[in-house]
């Protein structure tokens, strides 16, 4: 059991988790088409003024009004820095790179393990950030079920147990060991959960026309 | 679980013998092996390998120790003597060669210490803070 | 039950229809619901939410999950008491004016309109004498 743990299933869940996306990919791509119109007439924007640096600045700034930054700052701070690190921090660690050199005999480079370490302690701050909303505030609250909690925590534990590992707090045995089985099930879980919106925010922002897209995206929904 | 951590002690034992390992149990019991004096950069705790126990639990001095010419290792066992620098792990594998120290010593050690568990008695260190214990 | 919602009579719903309806669209639709990451963030673009003093039933999440998403999750085999409960929630609680913002990118008006669309296959949707007895706004 151990053994399998420790070394196949980390093979077969980072195969679901890439062929789970490839499917994914594959499925919204023939679930939509392009479209055959054009997005509609814009007004044309006004001839670009000359913009002194500090105006510059100014605009973007102001063009952060029309965004969630407007509505709630904090939230789109915590859920920025969360989504960042958590695809940054766990592949420039060094433990992990250090086992991947070892069986391809290449690997990414690797950030120092004190910082590491607190890119991890801020993962989970935020990660306490959201339970915190799924507990309290009332708008949550509402559309809260057992499964958000559930997701929560697969998305979180990787890094509560690595934390807990590298700080070899506990049984360190047991730890890693979970820490091993938790990442292993948050890959497996992504393609099919809603943790799937790791994909498939590209997928709709980019590719799907409409008033928010990003790019202009250029394709409709089939049905 | 703590069985786990003999296994890890084994890996220790592996890196010790490649580092200095004097012949039939003439070295000390336990070696500190620490990345910090090499051009690595300290990064984890420095290992502690029982030598000793490496050896009580079977293993040949030329399991670990080496010397390789076609193929085949052809070290003399009598050079295994405590304070020989030519035996030193670091007199090969150092920063410019092809496996430098800290490789050499995660090959040798994770070579033994990643088997499956069957048939092990006492089960050895498996994985990082096994060896790299923090205090 | 909403009283005004009981002077209709009750009516047999055929649920192979809204089975047949849900299924011809739930590539798209499943993909929505289940990418939803319940993280509100689209209620302050609900005009009708900062009217209601933000009551978190007038959140666009909540009123897809609760109408599309339960049709959904009982796999179309509804009854008409049930239809006329969500049919408050995709009229009375939005007027479709397309103003949502959901950050992953999902489309609530299409699921509220395709929502609107079953119910109405199955002659449910609000009455005259109704829109004249409650404010709908």
């Amino acid at each position: 059991m151990l053994d399998f743990i420790q070394g196949p299933l980390v093979s077969i869940s980072i195969v679901v988790f890439i062929l789970g996306l490839l499917f994914q990919v594959f499925q919204f791509f023939r679930l939509t088409r392009k479209k055959e119109w054009g997005n509609p007439p814009l007004p044309q924007p006004m001839k670009p003024e000359k913009k002194t640096i500090g105006q510059q600045i100014a605009s973007w700034l102001s063009a952060l009004n029309g965004t969630l930054w407007k509505t709630d700052p904090v939230l789109t701070v915590v859920t920025s820095v969360f989504h960042i690190l958590l695809i940054i921090t766990p592949l420039f660690l060094l433990g992990h790179n250090t086992l991947i050199r070892l069986s391809c005999g290449w690997s990414l480079f690797s950030l120092p393990e004190s910082l590491s370490d607190g890119l991890t302690l801020i993962v989970l701050i935020c990660g306490a950030y959201f339970l915190g909303r799924r507990l309290f505030l009332a708008r949550v609250k509402a559309i809260t079920t057992a499964y958000d909690y559930i997701m929560l925590l697969i998305a979180i534990a990787p890094f509560l147990t690595g934390f807990f590992a590298y700080h070899q707090w506990f049984d360190y045995e047991t730890v890693i060991l979970l820490h091993i089985l938790t990442g292993e099930l948050m890959l497996i879980s992504i393609p099919f959960t809603k943790l799937g919106h790791m994909l498939f925010f590209f997928l709709y922002r980019f590719f799907i026309g409409g008033e928010y897209s990003f790019l202009r995206g250029s394709r409709s929904w089939s049905w | 679980m703590k069985r786990l951590k003999g296994f890890w002690c084994g890996l220790i034992m592996i890196i010790l013998l490649l580092a200095a390992g004097p012949p039939l149990g003439a070295q000390s019991e336990k070696m500190i092996l620490d990345s910090s004096k090499g051009q690595l950069g300290k990064k984890r705790p420095p290992v502690n390998f029982p030598h000793q126990l490496h050896m009580e639990k079977g293993l040949d001095c030329k399991d670990c120790h080496h010397l390789y010419e076609n193929g085949k290792n052809v070290l003399d066992e009598s050079k295994l003597i405590e304070g020989n620098q030519e035996i030193r792990c670091s007199t090969c594998h150092h920063a410019k060669s092809r496996l430098n120290l800290e490789k050499a010593y995660h090959r040798q050690c994770m070579g033994c210490h990643k088997k499956p568990l069957k048939d092990q008695t006492r089960v050895p260190p498996r994985y990082c803070g096994g060896c790299h214990v923090r205090n | 039950m909403d009283p005004s919602f009981s002077t209709q009579t009750i009516q047999k719903v055929d649920t192979k229809k809204v089975k047949e309806m849900l299924n011809r669209r739930k590539g798209k639709m499943k993909r929505f619901l289940s990418h939803c990451a319940h993280c509100s963030l689209c209620a302050e673009s609900c005009f009708l939410y900062m009217k209601h003093r933000k009551d978190p039933h007038y959140m666009p999440s909540y009123k897809v999950i609760n109408s599309l998403g339960k049709l959904y999750r009982k796999r179309g085999k509804v009854d008409w008491k049930f239809l006329n409960e969500i049919k408050g929630i995709v009229w009375r609680n939005c007027v479709l004016c397309g103003r949502c913002y959901c950050p992953i990118g999902i489309h609530v008006p299409s699921m509220i309109a395709f929502t609107r669309s079953i119910l109405r296959s199955q002659g449910v949707y609000p009455q005259r004498n109704e829109i004249s007895a409650e404010s709908w706004l």
